[in-house]
């Protein structure tokens, strides 16, 4: 049994024998002890600092904050102009604004409403016609409370006001493209088409995003 | 001696290792007993371990196909993925590696005990009930009959059939082998079978606590945050003692015995054994990270796998530190190659756990396919190899022949390697990259990747990479089978029966075994507690441990207790670790028709309804779900993977039912690249409205609050009622008619789908407090 090496001559057995098995009495190995008991002041202090440092946000605090950033930062102009229809064309003249309102369209609105707004189980947002909206603005409401006893699910508590803003744009940015629908719905009517800019007379303060 | 080595050899080292070990002890007194092992238990418990290996990996191999290929779903209710995978995890777990563990202990403890097992008739009713349990899980679980836990799912018959064959049949067989045994100290081996049998007793115990409302269906006791931490603390320790324990046990008798080496240190046996059995406990809330579980637990969680690292490498430590001195042999020995690849990635295994245990870490590989990758690293390499390894060395031993073919063997060896390793780095690659493209944003701030159907379809060819590496594992399974059987066909006619002899162990040599073995303070000037000190860490105190089964067991009962009373305790008695909102009200009767049978068809398997507090989560599912979300959750499905998209807010975020309805009917005419199966029987079977009045009294019993809907035949009118209005719904939308859906099971579960995560922001009902307490 004994294949003599170097460390082999070094290690003592115990006077076990259990069904032929030996064991030696060797010391658990020095890095053993080392990373064993790093791992224990480890945690101490990692529980210490997690839990009790005030510089250690919780998750919650850390999600709130970022949700904050992002809406003074992506929508902090929106979110000052007033309502109306000047609102949305300056909206959906700045492509960034734009590409943000179809990022949120595609995550929230393409289940009913078809990949590209051609309509699904939702009515088509290409053509002239529309259900619930007669001006501009009105996307925004329904966006926001939804329509149809809820079949058209009100959408203020999933998004704050400036993404459902850009998303009321991008919607409004759809009109005239007039794709092949998924669905005709009776109650449709055509509508005059949208304002622009310069019929509005002068463009609201903070249009100095739009690009 | 190599792997053909006829068993004779063992007798000799028995009969003379029994004179030497008894001289030192002072039993030599009184006269020889006589005595035979039993190895008919053994072949049968082999037997069954390879015939489920072969079931386990099939029907994983299956469902791991169905992800690429959602046709192989086959169209049939029985064979689609939510009610396959739980059987791949129960196969795998509790007839693969159940069976292998039973026939290590049976095999090693009588051998380690000198001693026949207590009774040959509690071997027999372990075999067959566990078989019967076996079967019966084989059944339910494609019928959808589910408790919805994972690795939990059995239903409540079936759950007491486990408790009696687990401690009635297998453990008083094994208790009552070690009070019979013959060796004053139990071996390491021994320590871990107490350890597996006291532990998973306790676990399956708690988390299997239901109100049971008839034969196939049941509500667990717990709901919500306090469902979920139960259920992970069982379902990591099912890991820790199910899959980690015995299997050390295992690798303690059968490496030695294989490579023909002493154990490397008896001194890292004792600290890593209870040192891995005291805080393997508390691991089970890193599962739970970042949900609606309290942090403090959570953060313990970590902390604990966090140091769980060094006591699980003791484990590999001492097995691959055994080999030193014998790593000739294995490139000779197919069986120690199996166990020192196992023992690898045991050591690997028990790295990354900890690793992914740390926080930021788990906010990337949660809910991905990483996890997957890390339990099959443990299941296929660490359990399947150390049970193929086993099942080599045993073979010619158990039918006293030669080993049909080493060179299959050796065939089964490599193809099984190449195939974990073809699993593991797809697997690893898939979990990394879903979970980047999950919290990817655009430079405008947007998701990258808004429509989550992107990150799946991209896995494609991981999944691909996969199947090829579960089959060549599947193969060398295969390989393993035919090698059992034909050396099974080499037996002899009868087998030689072994008669083995050795002194009874006398009571009295217990007081004269302690006072032997009475350390002394080697300290020179120093205070009591000093030299106290000094005397504890001679051991000798555990050396006297090892000779009394039952204050053993009773030892390892207390650090297995310790952890889980630290963490649940609190959990059920301070409220705020469950803030309740008045507005979340208990599910209507229709809802929780429907809950139901999101449960039955397995759900959770690939959708989660927990929202981490993590801005990319955030903005893809909504607000964050908060403890008080989930109180009327009974079992909890806040679920571990996603396969689909979370589901928490989906009430929310797509109420439209007619959507869903199609959705059901075939999810890839809403969304082509959806691998999700198509339910029709959904939209065919009808509603079981007898059933409706009693799910709502069950949940009552529960103490969920239902006030008079308990009433006879109030809930099944509200429950028609609703449905009446979602058919409604569907149908002015442009759906079938109401009257050909509205008895149907999928109005249910819309029903229910609807209701997901709506609570939060509703106004509370007037005069609405928080019920649950």
């Amino acid at each position: 049994m004994a294949d003599s090496n170097k460390t082999q001559e070094k290690d003592v057995l115990t006077d076990h024998l259990y069904d032929g098995i030996l064991e030696y009495d060797n010391p658990t190995p020095g890095w053993w002890h080392m990373i064993f008991f790093g791992t224990i002041i480890f945690s101490v202090m990692y529980a210490l600092v997690y839990h009790f440092s005030p510089m250690v946000p919780s998750h919650e605090q850390r999600v709130e904050a970022a949700l904050r950033r992002e809406m003074e930062q992506k929508f902090g102009q929106i979110a000052k102009m007033p309502d109306s229809n000047e609102k949305y064309l300056t909206i959906m003249a700045n492509p960034d604004w734009l590409e943000a309102g179809k990022r949120i369209f595609q995550s929230k609105c393409v289940i009913c409403h078809g990949p590209n707004g051609e309509g699904f189980v939702g009515p088509n947002l290409t053509d002239d016609k529309y259900k619930n909206v007669r001006e501009l603005k009105d996307i925004f409401r329904v966006i926001r409370d939804g329509a149809g006893n809820g079949q058209m699910p009100a959408q203020n508590t999933l998004l704050n006001s400036g993404q459902m803003s850009v998303v009321a744009a991008y919607v409004a940015s759809l009109r005239g493209k007039n794709l092949p629908s998924g669905k005709e719905l009776p109650e449709e009517v055509p509508i005059d088409p949208w304002p622009t800019l310069e019929s509005t007379g002068d463009a609201p303060a903070g249009e100095g995003g739009a690009g | 001696m190599s792997i053909d080595a006829a068993a004779g050899g063992t007798t000799h080292q028995a009969r003379s290792e029994s004179a030497e070990s008894t001289g030192g002890s002072g039993t030599t007194q009184g006269p020889l007993e006589q005595f035979t092992y039993d190895d008919g238990i053994v072949r049968m418990f082999a037997f069954a371990t390879v015939l489920w290996a072969l079931v386990a990996f099939l029907v994983g191999l299956l469902i791991a196909l169905q992800l690429a290929f959602p046709q192989l779903n086959l169209g049939l209710e029985y064979t689609s993925f939510g009610r396959l995978r739980p059987l791949h995890t129960n196969a795998a777990i509790f007839a693969f590696a159940g069976n292998a563990i039973f026939a290590a202990v049976y095999y090693s403890t009588q051998r380690l005990c000198k001693a026949r097992m207590f009774s040959d008739t509690l071997s027999r009713l372990h075999f067959w009930g566990w078989q019967f349990i076996i079967v019966c899980a084989a059944l339910t679980l494609p019928l959808g009959f589910t408790q919805a836990k994972e690795y939990a799912e059995l239903e409540w018959p079936i759950d007491i059939l486990i408790a009696i064959v687990w401690v009635g049949f297998f453990g008083v067989n094994f208790f009552g082998t070690l009070v019979r045994r013959r060796e004053r100290h139990m071996y390491v081996a021994l320590w871990f079978y107490i350890a597996t049998i006291v532990t998973v007793a306790m676990l399956h115990v708690f988390n299997s606590l239901v109100i049971p409302m008839g034969l196939f269906k049941s509500y667990p006791i717990y709901a919500g945050v306090q469902d979920a931490l139960i259920q992970w603390w069982y379902g990591h320790n099912a890991v820790a003692f199910f899959l980690t324990t015995p299997f050390l046990g295992l690798m303690y008798y059968f490496l030695p015995k294989a490579a023909e080496r002493p154990v490397f240190s008896y001194r890292l046996s004792i600290i890593h054994f209870w040192s891995l059995v005291f805080i393997y406990i508390w691991a089970g809330p890193h599962h739970l990270h970042y949900t609606a579980l309290a942090s403090w637990a959570s953060t313990l969680g970590m902390l604990f796998s966090v140091m769980l690292w060094m006591p699980s490498w003791g484990g590999m430590i001492n097995g691959l530190l055994t080999l030193r001195g014998a790593w000739h042999k294995v490139t000779q020995d197919p069986v120690l190659k199996f166990f020192v690849v196992g023992v690898t990635f045991y050591g690997m295994s028990t790295f990354e756990g900890p690793m992914l245990s740390v926080k930021l870490v788990n906010s990337l590989s949660h809910y991905t396919d990483w996890t997957i990758a890390h339990v099959h690293a443990g299941a296929l390499g660490w359990n399947g190899f150390m049970a193929f390894g086993m099942i080599y060395w045993l073979l010619p031993r158990l039918f006293q022949t030669q080993l049909w073919s080493k060179k299959l063997a050796e065939w089964h060896f490599w193809i099984g390697t190449i195939g974990i390793l073809l699993y593991i780095l797809s697997m690893y690659a898939a979990g990394i990259t879903q979970g980047l493209m999950w919290r990817a944003f655009d430079a405008q701030g947007n998701l990258a990747f808004p429509d989550f159907v992107e990150t799946v379809t991209k896995l494609f060819p991981f999944y691909l990479i996969r199947a090829t590496g579960g089959g060549l594992f599947l193969l060398g399974g295969l390989l393993c089978m035919l090698n059992f059987v034909m050396t099974w066909a080499n037996r002899p006619k009868t087998y030689e029966q072994e008669v083995h002899s050795a002194p009874p162990l006398r009571p009295v040599a217990v007081a004269a075994d302690a006072d032997a073995q009475t350390p002394h303070s080697r300290l020179h000037a120093n205070t009591k507690f000093g030299h106290e000190g000094d005397k504890f860490l001679q051991g000798t105190w555990h050396r006297r441990l090892e000779g009394k089964p039952i204050k053993f067991m009773i030892w390892v009962l207390i650090a297995v207790a310790i952890g889980g009373l630290v963490e649940a305790v609190p959990m059920f008695l301070v409220r705020s670790n469950v803030p309740t909102i008045a507005s979340v009200q208990p599910y209507t009767p229709l809802e929780l028709a429907g809950r139901d049978i999101y449960i039955a068809e397995g759900c959770y398997n690939c959708h989660s309804q927990m929202i981490r507090p993590i801005f990319a989560e955030v903005k893809r599912y909504g607000d964050y779900s908060k403890p008080g979300e989930f109180v009327y959750d009974h079992p909890f499905q806040w679920g571990s993977r996603r396969i689909g998209p979370d589901l928490a807010r989906e009430g929310m975020s797509n109420p439209n039912a007619l959507w869903h309805y199609n959705h059901f009917r075939n999810p890839r005419d809403v969304n082509e690249d959806s691998v999700m199966p198509a339910y029709p029987w959904l939209l065919s079977d009808e509603i079981d409205w007898s059933k409706i009045e009693q799910r709502v009294q069950t949940m009552a019993m529960l103490g969920v609050p239902y006030g008079d809907m308990v009433e006879p035949g109030v809930a099944e009118e509200d429950a028609r009622l609703q449905a009446t209005a979602i058919a409604a719904e569907i149908a002015n939308a442009g759906g079938p008619p109401i009257d050909e859906i509205r008895e149907k099971k999928v109005i249910a579960l819309i029903a229910y789908i609807k209701r997901l995560g709506v609570d939060l922001t509703k106004t509370p009902p007037e005069g609405a407090t928080a019920h649950a307490e």
